[in-house]
């Protein structure tokens, strides 16, 4: 059954290369039609995560798995020529984010071993830190493009870790599940994290219709939700999406108190201001839940997943590294970060 | 380090210290506040170890200011 743009699902994109180009024109004709995709090379530049074609094809099929796409056939789904390009796309994308985190290979395979690892890591990392320059140094207008940019993510805050919960058990499924009720506002549509960042874009003034940033935002904003959605798409990947969770719920409390002081700095109000005070408290709960009760229970039932934790723990950190450098240059440079 | 288990006659409440961290109180606890009033609180919820926080009693990751 087609989607109609009435349902609220997001529009496709403009394409950026051969990759989105195929996909995006093979998404808009019926699911049988597929000369394009059976015939098409994928290439994707290294690396994967900074490749602009590639993220935007790959979040495009990704999409069809959370609430479709205006106008393409619900069937694209798991049509098996699509799945062929996407499947391509994020064995580059795994392979150039294992080379980027190569010390997960080090990290150790008991409970709490792997708790303290994450700890000391996060302490220990030296990205540099978006929340501080956006406290104490971004204008209204940055406010705006650093809400857009996160907004890929933030808009479906929480669905890429709900594909979790099945693949977990015991107590760290019911850690999983408790932490996401927090995120999904305890299944009231106003505390929903997902709405309180519509709300603080709207409150910015930017457009929060889902999917609306997507054309203006560059790889490294797309590839931090495609690596959490791949995370959460493959059972396999599993131990990678409880650690990329885990590191999001780990640096959380203290950036959102200066994004909040940033936003209150620059004229915004308190509906701006209320998802990013609503995390400080509720995050410095989730890091303990998710280190404690989520993790060490799944590294001591499955301690080959210790690796793959480590990996999806340094993925989110050195992603995070990549999105906010690319900011604070585009910004210092007096450049626009989003987009022509 | 998973969470402790209840058994039957074992207080409802337990708390979990964490390693230079907050206080993971698990149950239903009433937090009294110093002005005497009942503090809305979450269950579970992290109590404040270190004494920085700008949340007290409650915990909002301060502690890990300042540490190498």
């Amino acid at each position: 059954m087609s989607n109609d743009a009435s349902t609220r699902t997001q529009a496709l994109p403009s394409p950026r290369g051969p990759l989105s180009a195929a996909v995006i024109g093979a998404l808009r004709g019926a699911p049988g039609e597929t000369l394009a995709l059976q015939q098409l090379t994928v290439h994707v530049a290294t690396p994967a995560y900074l490749d602009e074609d590639a993220m935007l094809a790959l979040y495009v099929a990704h999409e069809l798995h959370y609430r479709g796409l205006a106008g393409v056939d619900d069937a694209w789904e798991w049509h098996p020529h699509l799945l062929r390009v996407s499947r391509a796309i994020e064995q580059r994308l795994e392979a150039d984010l294992r080379e980027l985190t190569p010390e997960a290979a080090d990290a150790p395979t008991d409970a709490d071993g792997i708790v303290r690892w994450l700890a000391a890591t996060v302490a220990g990392d030296d990205g540099p830190s978006l929340a501080t320059w956006v406290q104490k140094h971004a204008t209204l207008d940055q406010v705006r493009e650093y809400l857009a940019h996160r907004s890929i993510v933030q808009l479906k805050e929480a669905d890429p870790q709900t594909w979790l919960i099945p693949r977990l058990a015991d107590q760290a499924k019911g850690t999983a599940i408790q932490v996401q009720a927090d995120e999904y506002g305890g299944g009231d549509l106003a505390d929903m994290h997902s709405e309180l960042w519509a709300q603080a874009m709207r409150g910015a003034g930017v457009d929060d219709t889902e999917g609306s940033a997507v054309d203006h935002v560059p790889a490294i904003s797309l590839a931090i939700l495609v690596a959490q959605t791949m995370f959460g798409l493959h059972r396999r990947l599993r131990g990678a999406g409880a650690g990329f969770f885990t590191v999001v719920e780990m640096t959380s409390s203290l950036p959102m108190r200066r994004y909040s002081r940033g936003m209150r700095r620059v004229g915004l109000g308190a509906d701006v201001q209320r998802y990013f005070d609503e995390h400080v408290e509720a995050d410095a709960l989730h890091e303990q839940l998710m280190l404690r009760e989520l993790v060490a229970p799944l590294v001591a039932a499955e301690p080959e997943q210790a690796g793959l934790v480590a990996f999806g723990a340094l993925t989110c950190l050195r992603l995070d590294a990549l999105f906010a450098a690319h900011l604070i240059e585009s910004w210092e440079a007096g450049r626009s970060s989003l987009v022509a | 380090m998973s969470r402790p288990r209840l058994e039957e006659g074992d207080a409802p409440v337990t708390i979990v210290v964490c390693e230079d961290g907050p206080l993971l109180v698990h149950g239903e606890v009433t937090v009294i506040g110093e002005g005497g009033e009942p503090l809305p609180t979450r269950s579970p919820m992290v109590l404040c170890r270190c004494g920085k926080s700008g949340n007290k009693p409650f915990c909002d990751a301060t502690h890990k200011v300042g540490r190498a």
